[in-house]
């Protein structure tokens, strides 16, 4: 396991939280940054272009993440992991 | 069959419990939040030689984090954020890995996305 520094940690926490921001539309936005703001919430994330992707399926209201990741950052001890994965 | 959960080792958030109301505001300039994260720099750089030999998740290290509001720094103003641009966001990130003992260079800084 390779040893984080704090400093990454947050690198990451603000990237991760903010990634609504980007891909998400203004209400997933606003919405994900009150669940994490005032919740004081530390973000993770298990994304890496260079890993393995997780296959996505429907499962109804529920969408199921299947696959193994080889990069987390954070995921043991944060309160939200973003994950990507294809459909 | 029953699935086993590996339970990793993880640093202990109560040794960070006095600073849970050492900061009862958030910063609101630059300046300040610069200054918030030299604090917490400062108080990392007193174990993080035992941290770094230690292979323990830094749950205690996150609590601090969280005690020093610096995960809020880039969020919205209504929600209790900082409100600060990512230039500040980066300020900060640096000034905790000073405390780290790491270098602040790692790849992921010039690449945020939408910056």
């Amino acid at each position: 396991m390779i040893k984080r520094s704090i400093g990454m940690l947050l690198g990451y926490h603000l990237l991760w939280s903010t990634t609504a921001n980007i891909v998400g539309s203004p209400e997933q936005a606003d919405r994900y940054q009150e669940l994490i703001i005032s919740n004081n919430f530390f973000v993770g994330g298990a994304v890496n272009p260079r890993d393995s992707d997780l296959k996505i399926t429907s499962d109804g209201d529920k969408i199921v993440f299947n696959g193994f990741k080889n990069f987390n950052t954070g995921g043991v001890i944060s309160d939200l992991t973003v994950l990507e994965g294809h459909l | 069959m029953a699935t086993s959960v590996h339970v990793h080792p993880s640093s202990d958030p109560s040794i960070y419990k006095e600073y849970e109301s050492k900061w009862t505001d958030l910063p609101t300039d630059e300046e300040g939040w610069v200054k918030r994260a030299q604090e917490v720099a400062a108080i990392l750089a007193q174990d993080a030689g035992p941290r770094e030999r230690s292979n323990a998740s830094p749950r205690a290290e996150v609590a601090l984090l969280k005690h020093a509001g610096l995960l809020k720094v880039l969020g919205p103003k209504k929600y209790g954020g900082g409100e600060q641009p990512w230039s500040v966001g980066y300020k900060t990130i640096r000034e905790v890995a000073k405390g780290d003992g790491y270098v602040a260079c790692y790849h992921f800084r010039c690449t945020a996305p939408g910056y």
